[in-house]
């Protein structure tokens, strides 16, 4: 585990230039934990996230599609045994908060709301995002070196990167994510490399971005002002791209040492181990600083896991899993198939939930003011399919982890009342919450949902989440 | 300028906008000429086509425009002005039974307001504007009046290369890339001028760049690399200056298709391979100098900035190597040889010399065919059409009927259904069409004869034939290829799919003997593209039709015409009843305020009902447990036919070895039940059943309890009656196709229809229809939208179209050789 002053003193004094790692010293010295930086890591899984996968035991009824629930549930955690499938957070108890009942139907789509998730704003199949999502608003609001990391599980071992389908750092433009585990690991952390060596390959790097530059810049003249837009979207990102490895370089080997330490899954056929990878590469690059802003696709409806010991999910798709468990009909047939699917469904919510607590554990484990970096840290768990596989994006449900230093009050168990009824509150209330405890107060955000009543009050946070 | 100058014809939205811009600048402060405008020209178009349904009277849709604020700038009625301005350009108000405002008004206060709104930043998006979807704006009538006569030309441009030119690149390499680009996204036409590579895009082809540039600097020898790697091999020699131009030169050749010019020289050569070699050597000078080319503008972007001659009104043409890029891309994923060396020997700057080569491209025959014989079972990639795979791609992208991959089918709901095959044989459909190359679109439209893959190998056909030079394939097949040597018949790998097409068991092995052959399928069932079961099932939902979807393809696709966005807020779904069809739960969006929209939509893609999900033809619609009656009815017709093939080979048996055999399949025959659907209400039936079941449970738990004579009689009763009990299944209605057509032009063609077969047949004859494709072709090839100065140019390629007798050839000569493609002109020289 790295340890996180030990870290910050070994570094040398050629890193002293590091922004993020001096705002923290600066504010760690004077005992000022609003200096510190806050921490966001979004873990998005496809297929829905089922109610009664969630609840608390004792609280079941609420695990219920059928529910009709006209009043807030308010309960505290404590004293209550959670979930099955979420016994790995039993350690993190008093910092969890179950939500369901937000409802998002300004998504459209039948197996999820692509973007209009994370922004709260409507976004069709197949369709390029219409503008930025969340993720990425605080990305910009709290930047590494790397401004927004993001891992997307894929499909096959020899993908490198994917566009993802829930997040956009604009319009028009995905958020890309990587997909290899290995190529992470090398842009991350690999590219920096100590002795004579290195700086050869830093300085033909130079005279390699100088050389792009100028070329972009020379075909520039000939061209109107449309075809120069064009052309200037190419010479930001040269010009992105050199900054970032400029601020590298300055970190010298003590990258390195916070590196994850690389073995087989980081090339692994098993989707798995990939992702097992990506939590450990968003682990060490949160610790590091050298990123805030962490967005993980942990599945999607293509995915066919290898890695779990189940005959059956080896040969179908998420999508399929998704149909056997989840569809109506289905489930007043209580055939054999029904189960096999809530069983499948069970074992892939509880690595996930395994793979979150983990993460989480490892934040824990570094001081940082006062508490350690956890406390500044939030780790929201949801599906962009809401509740179910073929949803209809009344219920949002959701495993958020961490406070964000006490902006947030967590340990416990909130549902909100049914879509429409005195009370409700959308999905993107819960992502103003977020905004409120980063320092944002924005209290209008996203697409409003026109079906809801004027009783609904769609602005601000969720009063009963926030401190 | 007066603004109701009738001297200014709006010809684009920028122009207008211009013209805007400077009549307030002119007559000095903006707002009070805004204010004045408002009150002069734009309040009584308001008062008189707006305020009886949007005023003080009646405010349909809740919404009202007699108080809207007249100076736009304000902001304070942005959102309103929106709606009028949206409203206004596609023609959706005034309703069409009021009277309506003249085209030139309409256009004019078109401009006023969308110029106010771009003043604040609201309004139409330029770049959505420039989306393909969206060039349906520019008037139909207009573009193909003749009134305008140009000039036609394209703005100089970067068009950043398709994600198949790049991979087709990659793949010459060798080497296993990621593909770092997309196209526009979503459904339609993928490859598009307006497309930019921002740092996303660049960090994936950096990547990329370096995996090529270690690759050639290997010492391990490669078709690819031949000429670098000799450098690189252990205890080589340093090479001399005359070697290391040679490998420069060889990179040039790879990757630009060119020499090096003296600027190459100095800035690759010189600003980049020396600077870095003397910094860490050749393999380092090298890596550089190769990622250098591969990250470069010129490797990223198709330059088309008309380097070529000038004309008297300004316009410049492609330069000759421009011109060989554009055509190569026009047809390609890579650069063609010949057109590079026209171009380099001076033969490819007129128009008549493109012509020639557009003539030449288009005359080769696919001698190969590989396409139609090759056994695609285990190849599924995307470029696997490598004749002008941009022709075919064109119809992929505008029938769209590739995404029917996209719809996940359950398969317990059609085991038979394959997407990737159907897309192949949609794909053969469109290949055997151009061939032929005659009346391509309205054979497209309606033509019977369906071409059907399955998977076989050609060398099992050939070695039964008795050429032993396959003898290998016996082996490969094993007991397969020992089967259809035996019993003569072709198994049916593969060709579950032809279900599709409700072929019978003659027919589909019709399909298994000759892959590929035109099927000739029933007139009254199927005509054209529009009821193959590809593009059935590409424009349809998870579990049932996309009636919504078809209807808007055909309105956005065939009859120029654009349809409003579903409205924000707006819950897009049906309600779900299992007593009713999709059409029949469909009716609540006749209501007024869906219908408005709606009514473009779907009298036309109700048409296709007479198909399923799967693209299946049917008479009746069952509703209820579909699947379960799917299902027991194919075992049903299964048995029939087993049976009924039994009895006919039994009855050719002589007399003593048919006895008994016959009358038992007699008796079989009788007693096959075809399975029930005859239920009128589904519903309460299937209550019915459901109480039924849960009151005997209860007798039978009490009888259980009861120690009683009775005992055995009732249980035995009970028992009997549980396990006989069976759930109603389904229930069937006849199929309703119906609809209208509307908006064709003409009288003749437009009004009711009774099915599908119908409206496509009607849609073929249509003049509309014809260059609304023509307008379709046109932004492919030239990578954008229309505008009304290129009015000429689809004119041309129209009549070119229609006096070849419909041929698709013919069209794509006119417009490779249009204005449109050969020239280059800014259109805001000022801006």
């Amino acid at each position: 585990m790295v340890n996180r002053r030990n870290f910050l003193r070994n570094m040398g004094a050629g890193s002293l230039a590091l922004a993020p790692f001096m705002q923290h010293l600066r504010a760690e010295a004077a005992g000022d934990p609003a200096g510190l930086p806050k921490r966001f890591v979004f873990v998005v899984r496809g297929n829905g996230l089922r109610p009664y996968g969630i609840v608390p035991e004792g609280l079941e009824e609420f695990g219920s599609d059928r529910l009709n629930l006209d009043k807030l549930v308010d309960r505290p955690l404590a004293g209550l045994k959670l979930n099955e499938s979420m016994q790995s957070l039993e350690p993190f108890k008093d910092q969890l908060a179950i939500i369901q009942g937000l409802s998002s139907k300004i998504c459209k789509g039948p197996h999820g709301g692509h973007f209009g998730v994370l922004g709260a704003y409507t976004s069709g199949d197949h369709a390029p995002p219409r503008k930025e999502t969340l993720d990425a608003t605080l990305a910009k609001k709290f930047p590494g070196i790397f401004p927004h990391l993001a891992f997307h599980i894929g499909t096959k071992s020899d993908e490198l990167f994917r566009y993802l389908d829930i997040s956009a750092q604009g319009k028009n433009t995905r958020t890309p994510a990587y997909a290899s585990a290995m190529l992470a690991y090398q842009e991350i952390f690999g590219t920096v490399m100590t002795g004579d060596g290195a700086k050869i390959e830093a300085e033909a790097h130079r005279n390699l971005m100088d050389f792009l530059v100028d070329d972009v810049k020379s075909a520039k003249k000939s061209l109107n002002s449309n075809e120069n837009e064009k052309l200037d979207h190419y010479l930001h990102g040269f010009e992105a791209l050199r900054e970032r490895q400029v601020k590298l370089n300055r970190m010298g080997d003590s990258l390195a040492k916070a590196a994850p330490a690389l073995d087989d899954k980081f090339t692994s056929e098993i989707e798995t181990h990939r992702l097992e990878a990506h939590f450990d590469l968003a682990a060490s690059s949160l610790i590091t600083g050298l990123t805030n802003v962490v967005t993980i696709r942990a599945d999607h409806l293509e995915v066919r896991y290898q890695g779990f010991d189940h005959a059956r999910m080896k040969e179908i798709s998420v999508h399929e899993i998704g149909h056997t468990a989840d569809i109506e009909g289905a489930a007043d047939r209580f055939d054999s198939n029904w189960k096999q699917g809530r069983e499948m469904r069970a074992k892939i919510r509880t690595y996930q939930m395994e793979l979150i607590s983990g993460l989480a554990g490892k934040l824990k484990a570094v001081p940082e003011g006062d508490g350690t970096m956890l406390d500044n840290t939030v780790i929201v768990f949801l599906s962009d399919a809401g509740s179910q596989h073929h949803t209809g994006y009344e219920n949002m449900p959701m495993v958020v982890l961490g406070n964000m230093n006490k902006a947030l009050k967590t340990g416990r168990y909130l549902h909100y009342p049914n879509y429409n009824k005195a009370g409700h509150r959308v999905l993107a209330n819960f992502l103003m919450s977020l905004q409120h405890g980063a320092g944002m107060p924005v209290d209008d955000y996203g697409d409003r949902d026109l079906g809801l009543s004027e009783a609904v009050d769609q602005s601000g946070p969720l009063a009963e989440l926030m401190a | 300028m007066p603004f109701f100058s009738p001297l200014v014809r709006f010809r684009s939205w920028r122009l207008l906008v211009a013209a805007t811009l400077v009549s307030g600048v002119v007559s000095g402060v903006v707002g009070a000429n805004e204010l004045k405008d408002f009150e002069s020209h734009i309040k009584p178009f308001l008062a008189e086509h707006c305020y009886s349904c949007h005023g003080n009277k009646k405010q349909k849709a809740d919404f009202t425009v007699h108080e809207i604020d007249g100076l736009i700038t304000n902001g304070k009625d942005a959102v309103h002005w929106e709606k009028i301005l949206e409203m206004i350009s596609l023609g959706d108000m005034p309703p069409e039974d009021e009277a309506q405002p003249s085209k030139l008004d309409r256009s004019k206060v078109k401009g006023w307001i969308s110029a106010g709104l771009r003043k604040i930043g609201r309004g139409h998006d330029p770049a959505k504007l420039a989306l393909p979807h969206q060039a349906n704006r520019v008037d139909h009538d207009d573009l193909f009046s003749g009134e305008f006569q140009g000039p036609s030309y394209s703005p100089p441009r970067l068009w950043r290369k398709s994600p198949q030119i790049y991979a087709r690149f990659a793949s010459e390499m060798r080497i296993k890339v990621s593909q770092p680009l997309l196209g526009l996204g979503g459904r339609g036409i993928q490859d598009y001028a307006s497309l930019f590579a921002d740092e996303a895009i660049i960090k994936t082809m950096m990547r990329n760049s370096h995996l090529i540039a270690e690759h050639m600097v290997s010492p391990v020898r490669s078709h690819m690399n031949r000429f670098l790697n000799g450098m690189f091999k252990e205890g080589a020699q340093t090479p001399t200056d005359a070697e290391i131009e040679r490998g420069v030169e060889e990179l040039f050749k790879q990757v630009f298709q060119r020499k090096p010019t003296q600027g190459d020289r100095e800035r690759y050569v010189e600003g980049l391979f020396e600077k870095n070699r003397r910094l860490g050597g050749l393999g380092l000078g090298f890596r550089s100098l190769i990622v250098g080319m591969l990250m470069s503008q010129e490797f990223v972007f198709r330059m088309e900035v008309g380097l070529g001659g000038e004309v008297p009104d300004g316009r410049k043409m492609l330069s000759s190597q421009e011109m060989a890029y554009a055509l190569s891309f026009a047809f390609y994923d890579k650069p063609d040889g010949e057109l590079l060396k026209a171009a380099g020997d001076g033969k490819l700057s007129t128009r008549e010399e493109v012509g020639r080569e557009v003539r030449r491209i288009l005359e080769q025959e696919d001698e190969q065919k590989r396409y139609w014989s090759y056994p695609m079972y285990h190849r599924w990639g995307e470029d696997y059409y490598q004749h002008r795979p941009r022709v075919l791609r064109f119809f992929q992208e505008f029938f769209g009927y590739t995404a029917a991959a996209d719809v996940f089918k359950d398969k317990e709901r059609g085991a038979h259904h394959h997407a990737k095959r159907l897309r192949k044989d949609a794909d053969m459909f469109v290949l055997s069409i151009l061939e032929k190359d005659q009346n391509v679109l309205s054979e497209l439209l309606t033509s019977r004869n369906y071409p059907m893959d399955y998977f076989k190998d050609d060398r099992m056909k050939k070695l039964l034939e008795g050429n032993n030079q396959y003898r290998g394939v016996a082996e490969k097949y094993g007991e397969e290829f020992e089967a259809i040597a035996k019993t003569g018949k072709w198994p049916g790998i593969g060709t579950n799919h032809v279900y599709a097409y409700n072929l019978d068991e003659e027919m589909a092995d019709a399909v298994r003997r000759d892959p590929g052959d035109l099927i000739a399928l029933p007139e009254n069932e199927r005509a054209g593209m529009l009821t193959h079961p590809a593009w059935l099932v590409a424009h349809s939902a998870n579990t049932e039709n996309d009636p919504i979807r078809r209807g808007k393809w055909i309105r956005e696709h065939l009859l120029a015409d654009l349809v409003p966005e579903v409205p924000i807020g707006v819950d897009a779904k049906v309600p779900e009843n299992d007593q009713l069809t999709f059409r029949e739960r469909m009716v609540i969006l006749r209501e007024e305020e869906c219908w408005r929209c709606h009514k473009q939509m779907n009298p036309l893609g109700e048409a296709f009902e007479a198909y399923d999900d799967f693209g299946r033809f049917r008479k009746e619609i069952v509703i209820g447990d579909a699947d379960k009656y799917f299902k027991e009815k194919r075992r049903y017709e299964g048995q029939l036919k087993n049976w009924r093939t039994d009895l006919k080979k039994w009855r050719s048996y002589d007399a003593k070895g048919r006895a008994g055999k016959v009358a038992h399949a007699r008796e079989i025959l009788a007693g096959l039940k075809e399975p029930d659907k005859e239920v009128k209400n589904y519903q309460s039936a299937r209550r019915n059943y459901e109480n039924n079941l849960k009151r005997w449970r209860k007798e039978e738990e009490h009888w259980l309890k009861v120690d009683d004579v009775e005992q055995q009689r009732r249980l035995a009763d009970l028992v009997r009656r549980i396990a006989g009990a069976e759930p109603p299944i389904a229930v069937s209605k006849p199929v309703n196709a119906r609809g209208e057509l509307r908006g064709t032009g003409n009288p003749k063609l437009d009004g009711p229809f009774e099915n599908a077969i119908e409206l496509v047949e009607r849609l073929a004859r249509s003049e509309r229809v014809r260059q609304s494709f023509v307008r379709h072709t046109f932004r492919y090839w030239m990578g954008r939208n229309e505008t009304l100065d290129d009015s000429p140019t689809l004119i041309a390629a129209d009549q070119a179209y229609v006096k070849s007798g419909g041929s698709f050839k013919a069209l794509l000569l006119s417009l490779l050789t249009s204005d449109s493609f050969l020239y280059r002109r800014d259109p805001n020289p000022n801006e």
